[in-house]
């Protein structure tokens, strides 16, 4: 059908004024209830929703304890995001020095290589990402899609493992979007999470891991 | 608002199926140092008729008992959240356009008052003397009072205040009992399933009283005790406010 | 009335497995919404908000739709118009067919449910797999969601464990650890595969073209990252001006549907990848659906339009947990289906949902975008009394009482001639136990209080 055609009976209809126009939203709410220890806050947030909070002093401490992750869970390799959206520049380098194989995150254009790609996927037990923000208020961190960040390092593998930069920590969802409304829509893809995949649908037992990842680590520096 | 004299809306089903809870109203206000009158040509609030979607005969009551209510003076006091909440909201908006009642509907609805939230908000009284044997009291929130009037803490109040009177929480108190007026009629299995859900959660606090402010639900309610052959007394909070002081 | 309707659906379902699991996983998610209403301090304050927001959005809905529709087109996406589901079925069609998909997943949409999309894709011989783990179960046992947000909440564990050893040829087990685990490993070559992910929409951005998801299993997300080519269907009504409204939104939704502070992933897509992105998908379509909501706008009970899809009005009503959600016959259950059925299909034959309800007022006291569900139905109970579609009975019995309560002398005749007809009742210690015609409803489970001899009014003259 025709848009002018939809739009018509769309217009009739609400020309009927069934329903009183209260006006847009003025600017939301923007005081805090979290505006003192951001990073203690998100702590404890972030660990109600499932998800395990790391702390780093510096870059080398972050990747070992990072190999250390990937040793426990038995990985041979991983998915990742490339190096510069990480705010670890030598991550991904050492650990394929170490020896883990990193999986490609660039999938083909062509349809059947695509699927073959992603078949590639199937048991890829560690997914690395950089994190755009931290939300101290929900405990989540927002991702966002583009070059050399596969959507899939954050989605596929059993665990997650997120290197957020302290000082990308804000209050809220409500107030990261007041300051980043064009960041959230210039990519094709943001995502914010807020823990590990869960369900409940079975008696409304949670359970993790159902499609998402199991485990989600955020690695704070 | 002057407040020696008060008018009782007694409303239609205390009228003609439960009187006393009338008189035991009248009984606790004059306690109060009150002059009760009852305007004698009162008769619904019209809310069968609303709740049905029987707009126009709704009206029609709505306006008869705004004209007999508003020429009285003092607080409306009425034992029934449920009527209380009729005339203060739906009566109004009934009657909104029509200009010759719709002032007359909105000063009624400003005196209304359900009997508890009388009590404890405009008078502050929370112990009226009531005496009773010693027995263990269970309440239930009827909907309309609850989420219309936003009573919920008075009548606690009044009863946790009552002599002899051992006060239980009724698990689920603010769950519907599946009366809702016409309901229990146009939908019989489901208002019993309700009931029967309201029951069971009743004789799990031991209680050997139930206690609510609306008789449609003590009805409701003590209609299924006694089908079920379950022994426990259902009594307005006016009958039990009136014990033991006249 | 021979017609089956929700009287006859729900009184078979009392007391049934299916409606006690239901109650039961209400409750607990009334708990949760409470419990994280109370711990979020903001929590009424964004409820007034979400509220202006979805009224503003619907009172300008035709100037939004124009907007999100130039916005997404220049984000890159396709936009379509579907003015019913059948349009909106063959546009999926031609997709399907235009990219050659032989497999399709589907992450849980409502509307899709509404408008039978799977039936029209098996039909042309594409196979459609669901993923929502609720949903998936749904599939195999060839039934229909009961709940808005937990499509199996009818269900066992013991039921599902059996269901997947016969379906998916798992071994036998009740544990749900065991049975996600099946249900990944059975789902995930299905997603890395898949020609086609169908989405729904929880709400459309205007301003910015970009459509929201939010799922806590992740099968939203693969749902649109692993295929070629996302469709998402979209409701005409999910629209909020700004991406800082839908950050309002997000705020409420999870609460009040599950508990959660926001669900697992909420994700804003802004058009398909871009160029040299790492991955999702090449195409994006945005399918506009009407079918039957312009004509809802227009109508007394526009309101229920602004409806966020959360589930908690069901998790609170009584009725809904006494029956189940299968009892009100069509994809929305609890009091909003029974607001929006009747305003969607027709009173003819839906109207009785509007009277499934004791107006108890517990939905609207929930519900996180403040909608007057007891309004509604009275306004489409008037409905049904202006088109004579009340019972006969109930209509005789209102129309008498009312032209009493309006003349005073007959109405207390008529309540000592109550007293007096009484009287002739069988009673056991002073509660009658049968009553005649339309009483006989209230009876057969109930007695009934016989009314005193002497009315309240007889008693006051007296004692004056």
């Amino acid at each position: 059908m025709r848009e002018e055609t939809f739009i018509a009976a769309v217009r009739r209809s609400v020309g009927f004024g069934r329903l009183e126009d209260p006006g847009p939203n003025p600017l939301p709410r923007m005081e805090s209830d979290f505006a003192d220890d951001l990073e203690a806050i998100f702590d404890t947030t972030a660990t109600r929703t499932g998800a395990t909070v790391h702390y780093a002093r510096n870059e080398n401490d972050a990747i070992s304890l990072i190999a250390q992750l990937m040793k426990e869970a038995k990985a041979e390799s991983f998915l990742s995001w490339d190096k510069e959206h990480i705010p670890l520049p030598d991550l991904t380098t050492k650990l394929e020095a170490a020896g883990f194989r990193r999986t490609s995150g660039h999938v083909p254009p062509d349809i059947e290589a695509r699927k073959a790609h992603q078949i590639g996927y199937f048991d890829c037990p560690i997914g690395i990402t950089g994190a755009d923000a931290g939300l101290a208020e929900t405990g989540s961190i927002i991702l966002r899609s583009g070059i050399g960040r596969p959507r899939m390092a954050s989605l596929i593998p059993k665990i997650h493992i997120a290197v957020l930069n302290r000082e990308h920590l804000w209050p809220s969802l409500r107030i990261w979007l007041a300051n980043h409304s064009d960041d959230a829509t210039a990519v094709a893809n943001t995502t914010i999470v807020t823990g590990p995949s869960r369900t409940a649908d079975i008696e409304m037992i949670i359970t993790h891991g159902v499609h998402g990842p199991r485990y989600l680590h955020i690695l704070l520096i | 608002m002057k407040q020696s004299v008060v008018q009782l809306f007694v409303t239609c089903l205390v009228d003609s199926l439960f009187p006393s809870v009338g008189e035991s109203t009248i009984a606790i206000l004059e306690g109060q140092g009150l002059t009760v009158e009852f305007p004698f040509d009162q008769t619904c609030c019209g809310q069968p008729a609303f709740n049905a979607g029987f707009q126009k005969e709704a009206k029609s009551m709505a306006r008869h008992i705004v004209e007999v209510l508003h020429d009285t003076q003092g607080p409306i006091i009425s034992p029934s959240g449920s009527c209380a909440e009729m005339l203060t909201h739906h009566g109004p908006e009934l009657l909104a356009n029509d200009p010759d009642i719709a002032p007359k509907a909105r000063e009624v609805a400003s005196r209304v008052r359900e009997l508890t939230a009388f009590l404890v908000n405009d008078l502050g009284i929370t112990n009226v003397g009531a005496r009773v044997e010693e027995q263990r009291a269970a309440y239930h929130s009827s909907c309309h009072g609850l989420r219309g009037l936003g009573i919920d803490d008075e009548p606690r109040q009044l009863l946790q205040q009552v002599e002899g009177l051992e006060f239980a929480e009724l698990p689920e108190a603010e769950t519907c009992c599946g009366f809702g007026g016409i309901f229990s009629i146009e939908m019989p299995e489901i208002s019993t399933a309700m009931l029967d859900s309201k029951i069971e959660n009743l004789m799990s606090t031991g209680a050997d009283v139930l206690v609510g402010g609306d008789v449609g639900c003590l009805m409701h309610i003590e209609g299924g005790l006694r089908r079920r052959g379950i022994a426990i007394q259902v009594a307005h909070i006016a009958t039990i406010l009136r014990k033991g002081n006249g | 009335m021979s017609k089956v309707g929700f009287r006859d659906r729900a009184s078979a379902a009392i007391k049934s497995k299916e409606a006690l699991a239901t109650a039961a996983g209400a409750k607990r998610f009334t708990e949760r919404r409470i419990q994280a209403a109370e711990s979020f301090p903001a929590m009424e304050a964004a409820r007034d908000e979400a509220q202006r927001i979805r009224l503003h959005t619907l009172a300008n809905l035709d100037r939004y739709l124009e907007q999100f529709a130039q916005s997404a087109t220049n984000a890159g996406n396709f936009v379509h118009w579907a003015t019913d589901g059948e349009e909106a079925n063959k546009i999926v069609l031609r997709i399907a067919e235009e990219s050659e998909s032989r497999l399709v997943v589907k992450s849980k949409s409502m509307v899709t449910e509404e408008i039978e999309l799977n039936h029209t894709l098996e039909e042309a011989g594409i196979e459609v797999v669901e993923t929502d783990l609720g949903e998936f179960i749904i599939q195999l046992a060839g039934e229909t969601p009961s709940h808005i947000i937990a499509p199996v909440v009818h269900k066992t564990r013991k039921q599902i464990g059996e269901l997947f050893a016969e379906k998916i040829g798992v071994d036998l087990t009740e544990d749900p650890e065991e049975l996600n685990a099946a249900a990944r490993f059975y789902l995930r070559t299905k997603f890395l595969e898949a020609d086609l992910g169908i989405s729904g929409v929880n709400f459309g951005v205007a301003d910015t073209g970009s459509i929201s998801l939010v799922t806590n299993e992740g099968n939203g997300r693969l749902t649109t990252t692993a295929p070629r080519v996302h469709i998402a269907v979209m409701g005409m009504e999910r629209l909020v001006p700004t991406i800082r409204d839908l950050g309002v939104m997000l705020e409420v939704l999870a609460r009040s549907a599950t508990g959660q502070a926001l669900t697992s992933y909420s994700t804003v897509i802004t058009g398909p990848r871009q160029p040299d992105d790492a991955d999702g998908p090449d195409e994006l379509h945005i399918i506009i659906v009407d079918n039957g909501r312009s004509n809802v706008l227009g109508q007394s009970t526009a309101e229920i339009l602004g409806c966020i899809r959360c589930g908690a009005c069901l998790n609170v009503c009584p009725v809904y947990r006494e029956s189940g959600g299968h009892a009100y016959g069509t994809t929305y259950s609890g009091p909003v289906g029974a607001v929006l059925v009747p305003s969607l299909l027709g009173l003819q034959d839906w109207g009785d949902l509007a009277q499934a309800s004791s107006l108890c007022g517990a939905c609207l006291e929930a519900c996180p975008v403040r909608i007057d569900l007891p309004r509604m139905l009275i306004e489409l109970r008037q409905r049904r009394v202006a088109q004579r579609l009340a019972t006969p009975g109930l209509r005789r019995a209102i129309k008498t009482y009312a032209a009493a309560a309006t003349r005073p002398t007959a109405f207390r005749v008529m309540m000592r001639a109550g007293g007096l007809a009484a009287r002739f009742r069988p009673t056991t210690s002073g509660w009658m136990t049968s009553l005649p015609a339309m009483g006989k409803k209230w009876t057969s489970t109930r007695d009934f209080p016989s009314p005193e001899t002497r009315t309240f009014h007889q008693r006051w003259k007296k004692s004056r």
